[in-house]
């Protein structure tokens, strides 16, 4: 037999077959609108700002309160790499402190960026930190955020 | 607190039923079902073998002793218990194309419903002119495997948990089988397949078991999110009155057994049941872990501590450490737990539950 038929995608050949890309959005954030790239930086500014004044903890809480879920891949990057500006400002001794003041939402939040932020070529010289960040996590969250950012599609 | 242990085999266990008077228990395991007498050691005593793939659900009708069971070889058997303790088989017809992977008894015995892997369930009634169990399926919306069903207490409705995420309440009236059933919250006239209830939970991820609450009146669901969503309808039509989502700190929750309207007990690949309390005013909350790893952990570093035990460990294996110990689990369940059933009930409130698991053990849970 020349065909491998245990290759042959079968559910392509089933006509009540009907799973589309937009079935996969999840409700809690179909009609959230995508932003442009103006809106992302100034988003960005912003929390840069106050970044600048000291303000680590609310910049981070900003920066993890209202990810692009929806949009592009180039304006998804421009959000992680203002997060993981935040994240390599905040010195080592106070991550436990503002992991624990983080909700739980936000440390699902944060799980997902490191997890994207350790997959970029950018972060190669501040991989250290985002394990640091990611053991602090786990140990307050214990392995309920690794769960969600594996199984949600909701996206950083 | 002590929980009844039974370990029996190393072969997982993908479901289990026990018999309305708690006499005989059925376990799904491998190709063939296991009907063991209880008492204070179980013993095997009948195989019942017709499936040629695994078996992955059994259910005992408490009234009439009729066993359902399903297989990933894509059928369902009926075994009707004989005078002499043996049970006759009779095929169904499901008339699907992929494995079945859930079957139940509704709550009246007149129907079971069986989810399956070819996106369908498969409501299953007997007719009498033809002296067969037929099938009639519900399709949409389904867009993937089913992975559990639940029946409400007015056997009419159904719950489905589904691998695209969602959790749907089904109406399953079969005219001819089935008395109109009282107006609920979930609908007044309801024919056959109409959607009463579509929920998500926030962060997705597969549900693998939904089950509605003693009334009937709210549905649960664990999904693969480590979450569980506890959704209260305000009536047909009408956006739910609350949606209460607990997303917890552990490992994802394969099944939940509803211990009163306000209580309810999980269980999953952490391999120790959990315990959830709540109501849609309050909002719900984790309470407390049955059978808490973190307690036999303390109660095993105390017993490592004493000075004769360690002495007695270095001269049995050379070191200090217990090292017996150290492959198996704090819990009493050494791997995933995949079901749990209510087994007791007291002042209208569960407060016991039998569990499997991969481990192939049985457990009653004191909860």
């Amino acid at each position: 037999m020349a065909v491998d038929f245990r290759r042959i995608d079968i559910d392509a050949l089933d006509p009540e077959n009907s799973v589309e890309p937009e079935h996969l959005i999840p409700p809690s954030i179909a009609n959230l609108p995508p932003l442009s790239v103006p809106e992302i930086q100034s988003i960005g500014q912003s929390i840069r700002g106050s970044l600048s004044r000291g303000d680590n903890y609310g910049a981070l809480q900003a920066a993890l309160d209202q990810p692009p879920y929806t949009s592009s891949e180039e304006i998804k990057n421009i959000h992680l790499a203002t997060v993981l500006e935040i994240l390599s400002t905040i010195k080592s001794s106070d991550m436990s402190r503002v992991v624990e003041k983080l909700s739980s939402e936000q440390r699902d939040t944060l799980i997902k960026y490191l997890y994207k932020g350790m997959s970029v070529p950018e972060s190669h010289g501040i991989s250290g930190v985002l394990l640091a960040w990611f053991e602090k996590v786990t140990e307050v969250a214990g392995l309920g955020p690794i769960v969600r950012h594996l199984s949600d599609r909701r996206t950083v | 607190m002590s929980h009844q242990v039974h370990s029996l085999g190393h072969v997982p266990i993908s479901d289990h039923s026990f018999s309305a008077d708690r006499s005989k228990l059925a376990l799904a395991r491998d190709i063939s079902v296991e009907i063991y007498d209880t008492g204070s050691k179980y013993s095997l005593n009948t195989t019942l073998s017709g499936h040629d793939k695994t078996v992955t659900s059994v259910d005992i009708a408490p009234h009439s002793g009729r066993i359902v069971t399903c297989s990933q070889d894509r059928n369902a058997l009926v075994w009707e218990p004989a005078a002499d303790g043996a049970y006759k088989p009779t095929l169904v017809l499901l008339r699907i194309n992929r494995a079945a992977t859930y079957a139940r008894w509704s709550p009246d015995e007149k129907k079971f419903a069986v989810g399956s892997g070819a996106r369908a369930i498969a409501i299953c009634y007997f007719e009498e002119e033809n002296d067969w169990w037929v099938s009639k399926h519900i399709k949409k919306p389904l867009r993937s495997t089913v992975l559990s069903v639940s029946w409400h207490p007015n056997s009419v409705l159904l719950s489905a948990g589904s691998t695209d995420s969602h959790a749907r309440v089904f109406s399953t009236f079969i005219k001819g089988v089935d008395e109109r059933p009282e107006p609920t919250i979930w609908g007044d006239r309801v024919p056959f397949q109409t959607l009463c209830g579509d929920f998500v939970s926030p962060a997705g991820g597969w549900v693998h078991d939904a089950a509605f609450s003693p009334s009937g009146n709210a549905l649960a669901l664990v999904t693969h999110d480590s979450s569980i969503t506890i959704v209260y309808p305000s009536g047909p039509e009408q956006p739910p009155a609350a949606v209460v989502n607990v997303s917890t700190t552990l490992l994802p929750f394969k099944t939940l057994v509803w211990l009163s309207e306000n209580e309810i007990v999980a269980a999953g690949h952490d391999c120790h049941p959990v315990v959830f309390t709540g109501s849609d005013q309050s909002g719900w909350a984790l309470d407390h872990s049955v059978d808490d790893p973190n307690d036999a952990k303390k109660n095993a570093s105390s017993r490592e501590s004493t000075a004769l035990n360690m002495f007695r460990q270095m001269d049995l294996k050379g070191t200090p450490q217990a090292s017996a110990d150290d492959a198996s689990l704090p819990t009493i369940h050494q791997n995933t737990i995949t079901k749990l059933r209510p087994y007791a009930v007291s002042g209208g409130r569960v407060n016991k539950v039998s569990s499997t698991g991969v481990d192939g053990r049985v457990v009653i849970f004191d909860v």
